[in-house]
């Protein structure tokens, strides 16, 4: 300990954590020179390393730098995934709303009367009888008059924006709602309806529409670029995103008790529930990609959820503070005075021309005792 | 097939770099790693859209630095005062900053960060 004298209080219960750790890498050595694994915190560094060529302060200061950099790194990249994802789901909402943009013919929501001549007044039915037909917000009264025939009900019907009704002799009336969308029936005066044999319909189904079919498609080919994304976000080997996410152990500083674990969730299409349209012909009805809609608002609120819960770093944030003060005790006497990490960009480079000037002024031989542990650095880069 | 020894241009590699540290002085060891560090990042600049080459090149500075903090804050230094404490108070600048710039990954976060590590190569080379 010769190169940490005690000073103060302070320094003094640092030693302890300084002995502590100094046992530590001097174990990790050993098992790393007898080629066991460990599993310390040490590992990674002693693998970047020869371990015996780092001095005990260097193999701390780079674990507990080398624990924080490799969780924001993982927990950074995988915030960027996030977002790629994110612009896909919102690229799949595109492709919903051009589905539903399309004018396109349907063959049902189809009412039917029982078979009559089309000319024939309606069985049952006396003057002023009359239902309703509601339709896309709104109600028409079609009314049975003096003398009123199936083809004069057809009529009314027609006049009704978006419906179509088709009569003709042996066949039963057929009523067409060309936008997809409700037609629902209900009885006004008397049982008109019923004499008529119709009833509420809300199944419409396109009959074909190439639009709806390519939209399909290109929400398909989105929806597996989610996959993509997933299978590209595995950071320094672990992966917070994909449908078994791994955890991450970030070690604060070199007492074993220091850390935290940043647990990942999942965030492929089934997990955020969004599902493939082209086989199931999900844009088939208007109420068909109106529910695919409800999911993908769904998915995006649960991905920025996700998103801002990596995003934040906050236990990086909240022990930066800490972060730096742990660097500072590790690095020991001639550091207390530094006050570097409160330097900003401008500062640090006035710093750095002063330093600059003092290096070519007092000609040192070098800043290193020995060059084996930068070497080893150059070797591996 | 190749001869075996032709095969192993690793070993043949890591054997070059043997022999090229050992020709180089220490000083130009350090020159040369500042150099490497800030040469990365520079390119890590240039495509940022390589998130994971833009932290390692951060981590890679951050690495170097750790060695010259290590070095530095040890009694044996022969670096003199006050030297020694501007450059440790650069080390601890360089890992704040290298912790903002993967939290917010950013060309403009390297820029410093390069001008500090050309800075130092420039005065060892010159003090040389």
């Amino acid at each position: 300990m010769a190169d940490l004298p005690i000073i103060n209080a302070g320094l003094r219960s640092t030693l302890i954590g300084v002995q502590k750790a100094r046992q530590l890498i001097e174990i990790s050595s050993k098992r790393l020179a007898s080629g066991l694994r460990v599993s310390s915190p040490f590992e990674n560094v002693g693998a970047y390393f020869d371990a015996s060529a780092l001095n005990s302060r260097a193999g701390r200061l780079l674990t507990i730098k080398d624990g924080i950099t490799n969780g924001a790194i993982v927990t950074t990249g995988t915030v960027t995934a996030i977002s790629e994802i994110i612009s896909v789901v919102n690229l799949l909402k595109a492709a919903a709303n051009t589905a539903l943009g399309v004018s396109t013919t349907i063959s049902s929501n189809t009412v039917t009367t029982a078979s009559a001549d089309v000319t024939d007044t309606i069985s049952g039915a006396v003057d002023n009888d009359a239902f309703t037909i509601t339709h896309d917000g709104t109600t028409t009264t079609i009314t049975n008059t003096a003398g009123s025939t199936f083809t004069t009900i057809a009529a009314q019907i027609n006049a009704v924006s978006d419906l179509t009704a088709t009569v003709s002799d042996g066949n039963t009336i057929v009523i067409t709602a060309v936008d997809g969308k409700d037609i629902t029936i209900a009885e006004s005066v008397n049982n008109l309806a019923a004499d008529l044999g119709v009833a509420s319909s809300t199944n419409g189904t396109f009959v074909s529409s190439a639009t709806r079919e390519v939209a399909e498609t290109n929400f398909d080919d989105l929806l597996d670029q989610i996959s993509t994304i997933i299978g590209g976000s595995t950071f320094l080997g672990t992966n917070l995103i994909s449908s078994s996410p791994g955890s991450l152990k970030v070690q604060l500083a070199d007492v074993s008790s220091s850390t935290i674990t940043i647990s990942g969730v999942s965030s492929s299409a089934s997990s955020l529930g969004i599902t493939a349209v082209d086989t199931a012909g999900s844009f088939g009805t208007n109420a068909g990609i109106a529910s695919t809609q409800i999911l993908l608002d769904a998915a995006l609120v649960t991905l920025k959820q996700t998103k801002s819960s990596f995003e934040t770093n906050d236990f990086i944030l909240d022990s930066r503070s800490q972060f730096v003060q742990n660097l500072v005790d590790i690095m020991g006497e001639g550091a207390t005075k530094l006050t570097g990490a409160n330097l900003d960009e401008e500062s640090a480079t006035i710093l750095a021309l002063q330093t600059r000037h003092d290096l070519a002024v007092v000609q040192i031989n070098s800043v290193f005792e020995s060059e084996k542990s930068l070497v080893d650095l150059l070797k591996l880069n | 097939m190749y001869p075996k020894n032709l095969i192993n241009h690793k070993t043949a590699l890591n054997a070059y770099q043997r022999a090229q540290s050992s020709v180089m002085s220490p000083l130009q060891i350090e020159v040369m790693a500042f150099k490497r560090a800030a040469s990365k990042m520079k390119q890590a600049a240039k495509n940022m859209k390589d998130f994971i080459g833009y932290a390692e090149a951060l981590q890679f500075n951050q690495r170097l630095w750790t060695l010259i903090q290590a070095e530095l804050s040890d009694q044996k230094c022969r670096v003199p005062e006050p030297v020694r404490t501007k450059i440790l108070n650069l080390s601890l600048y360089v890992d704040t900053q290298t912790l903002d710039a993967i939290i917010q990954p950013s060309a403009s976060h390297l820029s410093s960060l390069i001008n500090i590590d050309l800075n130092l190569a420039d005065g060892l080379f010159e003090g040389r």
